[in-house]
């Protein structure tokens, strides 16, 4: 059998009193569109961080392509590209340097590197940004150099942290064919979204996370039900969205 | 990989060197150069004395980061977390990275003394030396990578953070008092008679004293010792990589946990705006690691401060333990707003809101520093002083509690300093970002709010009058409340006037763009040209000699009537021209301080190119 393209295996976390991820497993097959969504403070970010190497866990395991990251955090690293929530970057580089250094540093030779860098700065649009320094980015085009740092290195594997948030219309869709050219090629992504519509449109297969545990999981067709996904998704997270109110004072 | 990292930092150091930073890194250079040079000097003369001044060049290494504000933090560990790099290897190449720099340059400049005081040790001496000169320069680089290392770990709890803060003071007092060491050396008259074994096997066992060790085992033929020498300095390289590279890995792997305790100031946050904002800031001060450092850092100094002079058996410093804190708190207090980050939105989005925001501030800056300083203030008087000494002290606790209040407020909005972001801080005071230069004006600003009590205490004391010394308590309290009320004002309605500016320069973080010259509060400052750049620097570096060392504390030694000459100069004079001398260099100092900050602003003011600019 193939190994999973990302294994989460019985992860856990606390932090002091409050449990955020509790015994999380999901296998993501090779080759497919991952989607991770959630209320805010499900634990999306906190799994997918111990899922990469970036956030100790308590409990459990994490494989990539069969490579414990844990246990193994190099050869784990080489084979993912990584989109963290709110990375840490060298401010004072402008973009084509950073990925310059970081494409050297992923052992690529500097022909290479550069010819990645302004590549991915070109599909980016972030080329016209020549002589900004990326601690003058602004938050979309942060998203945007990180997406690039992820993918520099060639890897099989992208775990993206709300890939979308905040950046505009017309590079969503540059991000989206991009990855899924990539999908179609063979790789796979798993992203982590508040915006069911993107998840429906762009995922094969998809996992609810609620108060730390796995709610659904599968292939999108399973999970929904013959519902809209966002249907299905208030009904296992339990919310109950009919007898919301607005505040008294401005319900007048 | 080394050589990419190293790249790397180069071009972010050419990213970030704006004029002035050059002009100081120039200035720096010199001033250590200068050092180097005195150490290769002292080569020549003694190979104890030797030992010891490498022991506070590895001392200075491992403390330099704490002053000059965060260490180098220009390539972090963070940025490569995502990289499939082992550890131990990233730990290698960061350290690769800490080599870049005029420090290292100017440290083996004067680790280069070894191959000088090897001269008397003969050809295998001197090769001796030629391997361990760059062995020491990297022992030293790596114990203080190690140093920022474990402090940036500490200081995520809030009982790392008061650790760190116990530590960091002590390291400073110990540079502050080391008069007291050099007084000790003197009472035991260790320079005619030499320095006693004990301190010269010290200093060698001492790792900065190991390659010069090594060089003297040479010349005697002892290779044994030579061999356990320098591999001894290569193992404890390689510990302090080892070390720092598990702690890169812990840095990088784990959150932070917050401390939350249980609610305290709720019956103040009912009194109004003042008091909510007291409230807010009592909660702040004490579940902000970076402001519990500080503070700590404060009460540590003071203490620690005047314990130091009991080795040589003087007490007189006890009673004043509790006016160092206040100053030092007021001190390291003086980014209040800066240390909030860009949460100043709230209160620009509350209109009308500013005065609350200043004036609660003050109130719980007090609430948290005046308790303390009373007590030290009351049992330091009962230990060390005497019946004068209790209007004196009371007198300058009131004056500068009241204008330390007045001045945090004040120096806070007006000349803020942007820090890293509260929300993205790793809890490590070394974030405390570039407030040397706020914190040294403060202490001499602070210092100025007490002279009008002080003067009237003093008064009262040459009259023979205890009437007039006590009133030097009235007067203290006076001028203090005077000076929090108005500086409060002057501060509170600046907040009204500059509030976006002030938010705009936080947001920005004084950031350097290529090609768009410098912004600060607002408008393009000028640049000066680089002589001139250079004199303010100079002017600003060595203001405090003759203020401090040569001017106020002779004029203090002369007052108390003690005896002891040291440096001082005006103290090696006869008595006519004691005292005069001593102003002299105090007015010498003011006036270099008065130009420093002069000729920037008149350049700022008469540049004509600044009207296209706008």
């Amino acid at each position: 059998m193939v190994a999973a393209a990302l294994e989460l295996d019985a992860l856990g976390k606390r932090f002091g009193p409050k449990i955020a991820v509790d015994h999380v497993s999901l296998s993501v097959p090779p080759g497919s569109f991952y989607g991770l969504v959630g209320p805010n403070g499900a634990g999306k970010t906190t799994s997918l961080s111990m899922a990469v190497g970036l956030l100790r866990p308590d409990t459990g395991h994490a494989r990539v392509f069969g490579v414990d990251v844990w246990a193994d955090p190099v050869a784990a690293r080489a084979r993912v590209g990584v989109l963290p929530d709110g990375l840490a970057l060298p401010e004072r580089l402008t973009g084509r340097e950073l990925l310059g250094y970081l494409g050297r540093l992923r052992g690529l030779d500097r022909e290479t590197a550069g010819a990645r860098a302004g590549e991915l700065l070109e599909i980016l649009e972030l080329d016209q940004a020549e002589r900004t320094l990326v601690i003058d980015y602004s938050t979309g085009m942060r998203k945007k150099i990180g997406l690039a740092t992820a993918m520099l290195h060639g890897p099989r594997l992208l775990v993206l942290d709300e890939p979308f948030e905040a950046v505009d219309p017309v590079s969503a869709l540059t991000i989206r064919a991009m990855l899924k050219g990539f999908v179609a090629g063979g790789g796979s992504v798993v992203l982590s979204s508040h915006v069911m519509a993107l998840v429906e449109q762009l995922c094969d297969h998809v996992a609810v996370i609620d108060r730390g545990r796995v709610a659904a999981a599968g292939p999108l067709d399973e999970v929904r039900d013959g519902r809209s996904l966002e249907d299905r998704f208030v009904e296992l997270v339990g919310a109950d969205v009919d007898d919301v109110k607005g505040p008294s004072w401005l319900a007048s | 990989m080394v050589g990419v990292l190293i790249a790397m930092k180069i071009r972010v150091l050419r990213h970030s060197i704006g004029g002035s930073r050059a002009a100081g890194m120039v200035m720096g250079g010199l001033a250590g150069l200068a050092l180097a040079i005195g150490t290769i000097v002292v080569a020549g003369l003694d190979g104890d004395l030797l030992a010891a001044v490498f022991a506070v060049w590895l001392f200075g290494w491992m403390l330099g980061p704490v002053y000059t504000g965060g260490g180098d933090e220009s390539v972090r560990p963070e940025h490569f977390s995502l990289l499939p790099i082992d550890p131990r290897r990233l730990a290698l190449g960061l350290l690769g990275t800490a080599f870049v720099g005029v420090p290292p340059l100017v440290s083996l400049v004067a680790f280069s003394a070894l191959a000088v005081y090897a001269g008397s040790f003969g050809l295998a001496g001197f090769t001796v030396a030629l391997v361990a000169i760059p062995l020491m320069v990297a022992l030293v680089v790596a114990l203080s990578r190690l140093m920022i290392g474990v402090l940036g770990v500490a200081v995520r709890s809030r009982t790392g953070a008061i650790l760190a803060a116990f530590v960091n003071a002590s390291m400073n007092v110990v540079l502050n008092q080391s008069w007291v060491l050099i007084w000790a050396a003197i009472q035991f008259d260790l320079l005619t008679s030499g320095f006693p074994p004990a301190f010269s096997s010290v200093v060698r066992w001492l790792p900065s004293g190991w390659g010069l060790a090594a060089v003297e085992a040479a010349g005697r033929g002892d290779w044994l010792v030579v061999a356990a020498a320098l591999l001894g300095i290569c193992a404890l390289i390689a510990l302090a990589l080892l070390v720092w590279s598990q702690l890169l890995v812990r840095r990088t792997t784990t959150k932070p946990l917050h401390w939350v305790p249980q609610g305290t100031g709720r019956d103040l946050a009912a009194r109004g705006p003042v008091g909510a904002v007291a409230a807010k800031e009592l909660r702040t001060w004490s579940r902000d690691l970076m402001r519990t450092h500080l503070l700590w850092f404060a009460v540590f100094f003071g203490v620690l401060y005047t314990l130091v002079p009991l080795i040589i058996g003087w007490w007189g410093m006890l009673p004043w333990a509790g006016v160092l804190v206040v100053v030092m708190a007021a001190a390291t207090s003086a980014n209040l707003f800066g240390l909030d980050g860009t949460s100043l939105w709230l209160t620009l989005v509350n209109p009308g809101t500013e005065r609350a925001e200043v004036r609660g501030r003050q109130v719980a800056w007090l609430l948290r520093v005046a308790p303390i300083a009373a007590v030290l203030t009351v049992a330091g008087t009962v230990l060390g002083g005497e019946g004068w000494t209790w209007p004196w002290t009371l007198s300058i606790l009131a004056a500068v509690l009241g204008g330390g209040a007045g001045l945090i407020a004040l120096v806070s909005v007006a000349m803020l300093v942007p820090v890293t972001e509260p929300n993205k801080r790793s809890g490590n005071p070394l974030e405390a970002g570039a407030i040397f230069g706020q914190v040294v004006l403060m202490l001499l600003l602070v210092t100025v709010t007490a002279l009008p009590a002080g003067g009237v205490a003093y008064l009262g004391g040459a009259l023979g009058l205890p009437v007039v010394s006590w009133l030097a308590v009235v007067v203290g309290a006076a001028t203090g409340a005077g000076l929090t009320w108005w500086f409060g004002r002057l501060a509170h309605r600046r907040l009204a006037a500059k509030g976006p500016e002030l938010l705009g320069l936080m947001r920005s973080g004084g950031t350097v763009t290529p090609g768009s010259g410098e912004t600060a509060l607002g408008r393009p400052k000028v640049k000066l040209p680089a002589g001139k750049q250079a004199l303010v620097t100079f002017l600003w570096i060595f203001c405090w000699i003759p203020l401090f060392p040569q001017g106020l504390v002779p004029l203090w030694t002369i007052w108390t009537g003690s005896d002891a000459r040291l440096w001082f100069l005006a103290l090696h004079l006869q008595d006519p021209w004691r005292v005069p001398v001593a102003v002299a260099f105090v007015t010498l100092g003011a006036v270099m301080i008065y130009f420093g900050t002069v000729i920037p602003n008149r350049h700022d003011r008469a540049d004509p190119a600044l009207m296209h600019e706008e």
